[in-house]
């Protein structure tokens, strides 16, 4: 099932996890390569956000392994894993509330040298135009289109090669909505990152996929490229845009796993 | 005059004892009810260490270097291992009276029956204004406070450290997937606050002239309650919470009576809990934006 996917740089082997003695993410594999927008999508409470606090190292993996360019990250720490390149925003309390914009940029680049990160932030104030005009002011007190934007700037800072998000258009307005889905996230993926994005406004988030995996009960139910997913009626009825499945009548083709 | 001046004195110690033991708190969550006795501490170790030495340099260096041993070791440590062994909140507290008890009672053995007391330095009157004399040992403490006050300041606000501190007391998650070891920042703040409490140490038990195993506790009190008025893990508001508290400490002993200055203190502390367990300052805080 290769479909010109790209040389994973990140994957997850049959990966379990969960909170105690409880597992909420129950054999998932999945991968993400450069270049790459992976969406996960799945009714609420399926275990999307467990499995990005599993891969980020913020949960533990219970069974199965995470490679993060070959390497196996499954035992390491979550600094460890962020040192390594791999980045991580969360759903909620996704900046530091405390810290002003500029100090929640140099957390992000916090393992730069004084050089890099001059130049690190040159270039996510480049990017994120915004940021200028902000970053004086305390993150807590941002807009939540404004916190998204520096919670993304603050993971470039890094130049990691993985970036895991989480919701990252929860309590978007439409217009920021679509600018983070259309623009900032293809262009973080163009510059060859691995984008792996949990979302909740499915649709949006699955046209500039390339692949797509939906996970339900914390199994991936039913994996494949956006027009697979797209075409298959009960995938669009069950878990997409919630109630508002895909109008395509289209019968189901194509490869789909387990 | 005389009050605000004796209750700048009192100040100056709350403020570091306050300041350490928010910053404390505020770095690594940990309710650290043995910090009194770790004040206590450090005073025996410098009484016997330097054989009663009264001078307060020589003080602050070995009770400050005791303070940050002790605090390392009981902190980081002795409750760390708690803490990675999955305890919380309550649990830890409860730990941390312990631990407390152990220290009091093996400093009551060491002590034996007598009172220890500095031998009397000749304190020469420094500073009189509106006919308060302030000794020199006061002054020094004052500006010692002062300094430490600057100091912590500028490593909160312009070092790498104080960034990590901040953002760890803020949210350990993100801390972590920043690539930052929230362990290592934990150890640094229970080094950090573990000088400033044998600094505050040493300057009150000479500044007293006399010590027991249990001075450390009703300072301590008086010193929470500074911390809880200026909200608890924000050393800004410690500071300002302590010129409170050591103001209004003195005006109790001055216009009540001497005795009733660790009443008031627990008053205070008690007050503070029931009507803004949040600081005194929470809205100045957050209106001018110095929460760190
Ligand atoms: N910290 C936690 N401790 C214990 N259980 C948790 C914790 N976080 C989540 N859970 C449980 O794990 C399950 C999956 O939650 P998770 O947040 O991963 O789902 P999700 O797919 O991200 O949902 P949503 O779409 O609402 O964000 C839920 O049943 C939830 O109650
Ligand atoms: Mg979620």
């Amino acid at each position: 099932m290769a479909h010109g996917r790209p040389v994973p740089s990140l994957v997850a082997e049959n990966i379990a996890s969960g909170y105690g003695s409880g597992l909420v993410v129950r054999g998932v594999s999945l991968q993400a390569g450069p270049g790459e927008i992976v969406t996960i999508v799945g009714p609420n409470g399926s275990g999307k956000s467990t499995l990005l606090r599993t891969i980020a190292g913020l949960v533990p993996t219970a069974e199965g392994r995470i490679l993060h360019n070959g390497a196996d990250a499954s035992r390491r720490s979550a600094e460890h894993r962020a040192r390594a390149g791999m980045a991580y925003v969360p759903q909620e309390r996704e900046v530091f509330a405390s810290l002003t914009v500029r100090e929640n940029l140099m957390m992000g680049g916090f393992g730069l040298s004084r050089k890099q990160l001059a130049a690190a932030l040159e270039r996510v104030y480049s990017t994120y135009s915004i940021l200028g005009r902000l970053e004086k002011m305390y993150a807590g007190r941002l807009s939540g289109g404004e916190r998204k934007t520096v919670a993304m700037a603050r993971v470039m800072m890094a130049s990691p090669d993985v970036v895991l998000l989480d919701e990252p258009t929860a309590n978007l307005a439409p217009i920021p909505t679509a600018k983070l889905l259309q623009e900032d996230v293809p262009a973080l993926a163009s510059s060859g990152v691995a984008v792996l994005l949990v979302e909740q406004r499915a649709i949006q988030a699955i046209t500039v996929s390339g692949w797509v995996y939906v996970l339900v009960a914390g199994k991936v139910e039913v994996e494949g490229s956006p027009e697979q997913i797209g075409d298959r009626r009960d995938v669009g009825a069950m878990f997409l845009g919630r109630g508002n499945p895909p109008t395509t009548v289209v019968p189901p083709v194509g490869a789909t796993s387990e | 005059m005389t009050i605000v001046l004796f209750g700048l004195y009192s100040a100056a110690l709350y403020a570091i004892g306050g300041v350490g033991f928010t910053l404390q708190f505020g770095v690594t969550n940990v309710l650290n009810l043995a910090y009194g006795s770790l004040i206590t501490s450090s005073i025996f170790v410098e009484y016997y260490l330097t054989g009663h030495s009264t001078n307060l340099w020589l003080a602050m260096l070995v009770g400050g270097a005791a303070g940050t041993v002790l605090s390392f070791v009981v902190g980081f440590v002795v409750v760390g291992a708690f803490v990675r062994r999955g305890a919380a909140g309550f649990s830890i507290a409860m730990v941390t009276i312990g631990i407390s008890l152990m220290i009091q009672y093996t400093l009551e053995a060491i002590q034996g029956p007598v009172v220890n007391a500095y031998a009397s330095s000749n304190r020469s009157t420094l500073l009189s204004v509106a006919g308060v004399n302030l000794d020199s040992q006061q002054v020094t403490a004052i500006l010692v406070a002062v300094v430490l006050m600057v100091v912590v300041h500028l490593v909160l606000r312009l070092t790498k450290l104080g960034l990590a501190m901040r953002a760890t007391a803020d949210d350990v998650s993100l801390t972590r997937v920043s690539g930052v070891s929230p362990a290592r920042v934990r150890a640094l703040a229970w080094l950090v606050s573990g000088a400033l409490c044998g600094v505050c140490g040493v300057l009150l038990g000479i500044g007293i002239g006399t010590f027991d195993a249990a001075i450390g506790n009703d300072f301590f009190i008086t010193a929470a309650a500074a911390a809880i008025a200026g909200g608890v893990g924000k050393p800004y508001g410690a500071m300002l919470g302590a010129l409170v508290v050591g103001i209004i400490t003195q005006a109790s002993s001055a216009i009540i009576s001497p005795a009733f200055s660790s009443i008031s203190a627990w008053v205070l502390l008690v007050a503070f809990l029931i009507l803004r367990p949040q600081g005194i300052f929470a809205t100045y805080a957050a209106e001018r934006e110095i929460v760190a």
